[in-house]
């Protein structure tokens, strides 16, 4: 599916630039967040939370998450098993907490992929300018509006489930917004005086677009990254929703609700739980990103809690 | 304008080309003998022995080599004919032609119906900053975004379709049954939609021309129709253009669930079946049409925003 | 041989136990033609543009438009269809009579020139259906006013069976006027179809003129419906009547419905765990037989099949002619296991073992994750790939693997497991993933192959599938079932085990 955030304007990036200067700042921002801006404090609490628990799995995990009771489907929950047993007799809480290690691991790597090919090609697309920018920018036209569960279903075909399919399919498809904010910062860099100064000084035109785009842009790429984090987590589950995400014995969120699906009116449960797991992550990383997106653009009060 | 054109579609045969040929390559790269995939589809059995393989290889002319192959399936489709399905034989456009048509149906009443929402309800919103329909709205916008779809579409095909009976559960015939997948599929548009309203909308409220209406004893309503909406939509549109040309092939979920006839499950069974026509003009269509609603949308934009030129809107 | 000599030639499979869990009595309605319209929801989506070699054909029986000469009955026996009777001439000639007035909806009529040029033309497709290809069939022609003359290369006593399948079912010559089949209105069954709507499903009505009688139900439909649990969904809310082959997690939810019955039969299908008997450790008896004595498959058919299926005994049903007589389950047993593990001398370092599945049944992978539990306790290593089954085939194909879950029909081509039993267990045979071979089996085979009297061919089955089930060759898991679900109002309705004829003169609905 396509490119759904409000993609940043440079303009907006240049704002947040000029308050952007060091690390006092920032710590003094954060400090400024939290003070402000509740929905971004229990957002990101939320979203810390769900990434602590599925980076202590190993620990928190009472059982593997393949170990079943066939006696003991559908039971509730006990002291032994937290969220009750899945139709096989599983725990729920141990294959919910490995569930969630698969997708929101694939989510992260993809998106940090994505946010270095996405910048690497901002950079070039801006600096080379010509028939590479405009090929660029018509690649990253067509790749926003082509449906990324095609993608997937297309590599997926030809690579086979797994993994690194799936990290490279969402790639594919991932790495434009970061590619068009990219650009826009550097050819808005490339403009300043201090470029061609630099130049004078005999530094590479390139070298210095990078040294001052990729201190500025970090802190809009990870805005780009975090909207974008929700609606990845629920494509990498569409795929497994339809078998060609995760395979078992492995599991995901969306592969739990979809094999408890059937169970619905026995098991309500079951289905609500994995759904609720995507749901709050996807909304508590959003809202983070939302939070960090209005501090970055005075004008989009939008996302403030103003007042 | 004209060069404009010209420009994307160079850009658009450029896609194509890359594409096919890529599309082409997949059965050759995987694990999977096409062939034998299309036989076990055809004759639904697992065993089947080596000379039925061989003649429907010779049949569907997949001995010869991958680069004539494509060249030929190339040379026929230049002219419009993109072959026979391998699996049924019949002309792969007809078929794409009559999933397409129920794409766009699917497609144009689910955002159809975010936009009708999110609209007004960001416009109000942002009216009434802070006020307590501007916080449900915001509230209602940022769930739906992250509401996801093969969880909402077993729901609500549990509640309107089984306990209350209203909607039929699958299928696609006549209007009633457009109505369950198009609402599965339009929640989180719609919540996209309302937050961008919303934005834009301040945006324009805010701006220096607007103001200025303002003070000069227009009412603010007035202002805002003559005025503002016109000007707030245009994020709206671009939004909505982009998920048109994503839902067009991209709604495979929710047409498996809901058994819908569209392009996605078309798609996503030729991969399955490897039946290398249909998804040819299967992703031919797709790729063309997300090329075409960019230009238009790219084209509309300057219409409706005669300050943005086109080499703006290109860049 | 007339045609009911002929039936008793055939295996009376299933007979009487067929009918597991038929729930409810068939209500007989004494009106006559009552009118109303059935929806049936089918799993499949013809793709093949009704090629009648292809599994279309089934598509078009279960609708009631195509018919054969010959056409397999519920309970598997062979019966006339638009041939009134038959005869074996010699070991290889066969004379076909063809039933007197039968037209095409079209108003063509059944004449031994059509069925014979029709059988011809599925001879000559590029790939004709393995039941009736030029491998076995040498010759099909007109022989007098109503006679069609069949020859076989060899010696065969399945030549009816052949023609009862939906492979060899006849269509009007119109319908292959064009450059595509078209089975509208060229069909000679109970029911005509008057329109399909691609990829969605085919309308039908009543045949008026149709040659078994007066047709009840004044028009049908078919829908493609492919998701098992919507299809469930949409049975119980009423939108369609009948619901082909509900998923087992569906099936308690469905029996608590008031308005509809769950009809299930047992089907001529075993999933197993093929065991590559090739490839260490595998190819050590002992090691085999403590995998199957590890493995739950009480426990498998009660929680992955929701106990709509039997634990199996062995390749074939105990409700079969062809399970030996006192084939009993093969209960779990991990001290056993164990012992036979240590008898077997291999190493726990050894044991380790890749398991297949495939995706297109979904069911296999919750299998795949309860024995490679159950392995596991054995202290064996399982790791699971499931993949399209066409990833894994050539895998299968040459011997490159230790274990793989399939469901497989054991009477694909006729109603006698003669042919899986060459193809799976026969040193040749093309389907052998188990890599099974012993020249005694194949003489055995050989000889049933020759005999015409089912009994004695039985008895060689039965030995067969007792020494496969002895010596694991492989672990015979479950008796598959096929679950329909059936609106209370529709009478007459009966699951087809062999998937065909849903659609029959006699089907029924009441309006409420």
């Amino acid at each position: 599916m396509p490119q759904l955030d409000t993609p940043l304007s440079p303009d907006s990036v240049q704002g947040m630039r000029s308050r952007m200067g060091n690390l006092h700042m920032v710590k003094s921002w954060l400090v400024h967040l939290s003070r402000h801006n509740r929905t971004l404090l229990v957002a990101g609490s939320v979203f810390a939370t769900v990434i602590v628990l599925l980076l202590l799995t190993p620990w928190i995990a009472q059982h593997a998450p393949s170990a079943m009771t066939l006696s003991e489907r559908f039971a509730g929950p006990s002291a032994e098993h937290w969220l009750g047993q899945d139709h096989l007799g599983r725990d729920v809480f141990s294959r919910l907490l490995y569930g969630g290690q698969f997708s929101v691991s694939i989510t992260t790597i993809t998106l940090v992929i994505s946010a270095v090919v996405g910048t690497l090609l901002g950079v070039i697309s801006a600096r080379a300018g010509g028939v590479v920018d405009e090929f660029l920018m018509r690649l990253v036209d067509l790749m926003i509006s082509f449906p990324d569960v095609l993608v997937a279903l297309l590599l997926v075909a030809i690579l086979g489930p797994g993994y690194g399919t799936l990290i490279l399919a969402l790639t594919i498809t991932g790495w434009t917004p970061f590619a068009r904010m990219t650009r826009g910062l550097a050819l808005e860099i490339n403009a300043k005086d201090y470029i061609r100064a630099a130049e004078i000084l005999g530094c590479s035109r390139t070298f210095i677009i990078v040294y001052h785009v990729i201190p500025n842009v970090l802190r809009p790429l990870a805005t780009i990254a975090f909207l974008r984090f929700g609606h990845k987590l629920i494509t990498v589950g569409s795929l497994s929703f339809l078998g060609l995400g995760v395979q078992p014995p492995d599991t995901d969120w969306a592969a739990m609700l979809a094999e408890a699906l059937p169970y619905l009116d026995r098991a309500p449960a079951l289905v609500l739980i994995p759904g609720l797991a995507i749901f709050i992550t996807a909304l508590s990383v959003t809202l983070v990103g939302q939070g960090l997106e209005a501090h970055l653009d005075a004008k989009m009060k939008w996302r403030h809690e103003s007042k | 304008m004209p060069i404009f054109i010209l420009r994307r579609f160079a850009v658009l045969a450029l896609a194509l080309l890359v594409v096919t040929f890529l599309v082409f390559l997949i059965p050759y790269i995987g694990e999977t003998d096409p062939v034998r995939a299309l036989a076990r589809a055809r004759f639904g059995r697992l065993d089947l022995d080596a000379a039925t393989i061989e003649a429907l290889r010779l049949e569907l002319g997949m001995h010869r080599p991958l680069i004539v192959q494509y060249l030929d399936w190339l040379r026929s489709a230049v002219t419009g004919d993109f072959g026979n399905s391998y699996m049924s034989r019949e002309p792969v456009v007809e078929q794409v032609w009559s999933a397409l048509k129920v794409s766009v149906v699917l497609t144009l009443a689910s955002l159809g119906f975010a936009f009708a929402v999110a609209v007004p309800a960001g416009s109000i919103a942002a009216l009434r900053q802070g006020g307590s329909f501007d916080m449900a709205t915001k509230s209602l916008s940022q769930a739906f975004v992250a509401v996801p779809e093969y969880w909402l579409a077993p729901m609500s095909i549990l509640v309107f379709a089984l306990y209350l009976g209203w909607l039929p559960s699958a299928g696609w015939r006549g209007p009633e049954s457009v109505i369950l997948p198009a609402l599965a599929l339009s929640l989180r548009p719609m919540g996209y939609f309302t937050q961008v309203m919303r934005a834009s909308m301040i945006d324009v409220l805010n701006s220096p021309h607007i103001v200025a209406a303002h003070s000069r004893g227009l009412s603010v309503r007035r202002t805002l129709i003559a005025h503002g909406l016109r000007n707030a939509l245009l994020p709206v549109i671009t939004l909505f253009s982009v998920w048109m040309a994503g839902l067009l092939g991209g709604a495979v979920v929710i047409e498996v669930i809901f058994a819908v006839p569209g392009m996605g499950r078309l798609v996503y069974s030729a991969i399955v079946n490897g039946d290398i026509p249909v998804l040819q003009a299967g992703l031919v269509a797709i790729v063309t049409l997300a090329v075409v609603i960019n230009t238009v949308t790219d084209l509309a934009y300057t219409v409706l925003n005669p300050v943005v030129r086109i080499d703006n809107a290109t860049a | 041989m007339n045609a009911q000599n002929c039936l008793k030639a055939v295996p009376a499979l299933l007979r009487g136990v067929a009918v597991a869990v038929m729930i409810g009595p068939m209500a007989v309605s004494a009106s006559a033609a009552s009118g109303g319209k059935v929806i049936f929801g089918e799993l499949f989506t013809p793709a093949s543009g009704w090629a009648v070699e292809t599994i279309d054909a089934y598509v078009l029986s279960r609708a009631g438009c195509l018919e054969g000469l010959a056409r397999m009955d519920y309970d598997a026996t062979i019966k006339p269809a638009l041939a009134e009777s038959w005869e074996q001439l010699s070991p290889t000639e066969w004379e076909f009579q063809l039933r007197e007035g039968v037209t095409f909806n079209d108003g063509t009529a059944l004449t031994p020139q059509v069925v014979s040029d029709q059988l011809n033309r599925l001879l000559n497709v590029a790939t004709p259906p393995p039941g009736f290809s030029p491998s076995v069939i040498e010759s099909v022609e007109p022989a007098g006013e109503r006679v069609v003359r069949i020859v076989t290369k060899a010696p065969d006593v399945f030549v009816p069976n052949r023609l009862a399948s939906p492979n060899t079912g006849i269509l009007s010559p119109a319908a292959f006027a064009g450059d595509r089949i078209n089975p509208v209105g060229h069909c000679t069954g109970p029911f005509e179809i008057v329109r399909e709507i691609p990829r969605q499903g085919l309308e039908l009505k009543r045949n008026e003129n149709y040659w078994g009688g007066e047709v009840q139900l004044a028009e049908g439909e078919v829908r493609y419906i492919p998701d098992g649990q919507v299809r469930s969904m949409m049975v119980e809310t009423g939108e369609i009547h009948i619901a082909r082959q509900i998923p087992a997690a569906a099936l308690a939810q469905m029996e608590r419905s008031q308005k509809l019955k769950v009809h299930t039969v047992e089907a001529p299908r075993t999933t197993s765990l093929y065991l590559n008997n090739r490839r260490p450790p595998l190819d050590n008896m002992k090691v085999r037989q403590a995998v199957q004595s590890a493995i739950d498959v009480a426990g498998i058919a009660e929680a992955v099949y929701e106990g709509s299926v039997s634990p199996a005994v062995g390749q074939f049903s105990p409700n079969t002619p062809w399970a030996p007589e006192n084939a009993s389950v093969i209960p779990q047993d991990l001290e056993r296991a164990r012992q036979l593990l240590a008898e077997s001398g291999v190493p726990a370092s050894e044991l380790r073992l890749e398991l297949l599945a495939y995706v297109e049944r979904p069911v296999l992978a919750d299998l795949a994750a309860v024995i490679q539990f159950q392995l596991q306790q054995l202290g064996m290593q399982v790791n699971i790939r499931v993949s399209e089954y066409g990833a894994i085939e050539p895998q299968l194909l040459s011997g490159d693997f230790d274990m793989v879950l399939l469901s497989r029909g054991y009477l694909t081509d006729v109603a006698d497991p003669i042919g899986t039993l060459a193809e799976d267990y026969g040193c040749n045979g093309s389907y052998n993933l188990a890599g099974f071979c012993d020249p005694e089996v194949d003489a055995q085979l050989e000889r049933a192959r020759a005999l015409v009297e089912p009994e004695e061919r039985n008895a060689i089955y039965r030995d067969i599938a007792a020494r496969l089930q002895e010596e694991a060759v492989n672990v015979f898991l479950i008796h598959e079932t096929i679950s329909e679900a059936v609106a209370n109002t529709v009478e007459n309705y009966q699951v087809h085990v062999y998937e065909r004829t849903a659609f029959h003169k006699d089907l029924e609905v009441n309006s409420l």
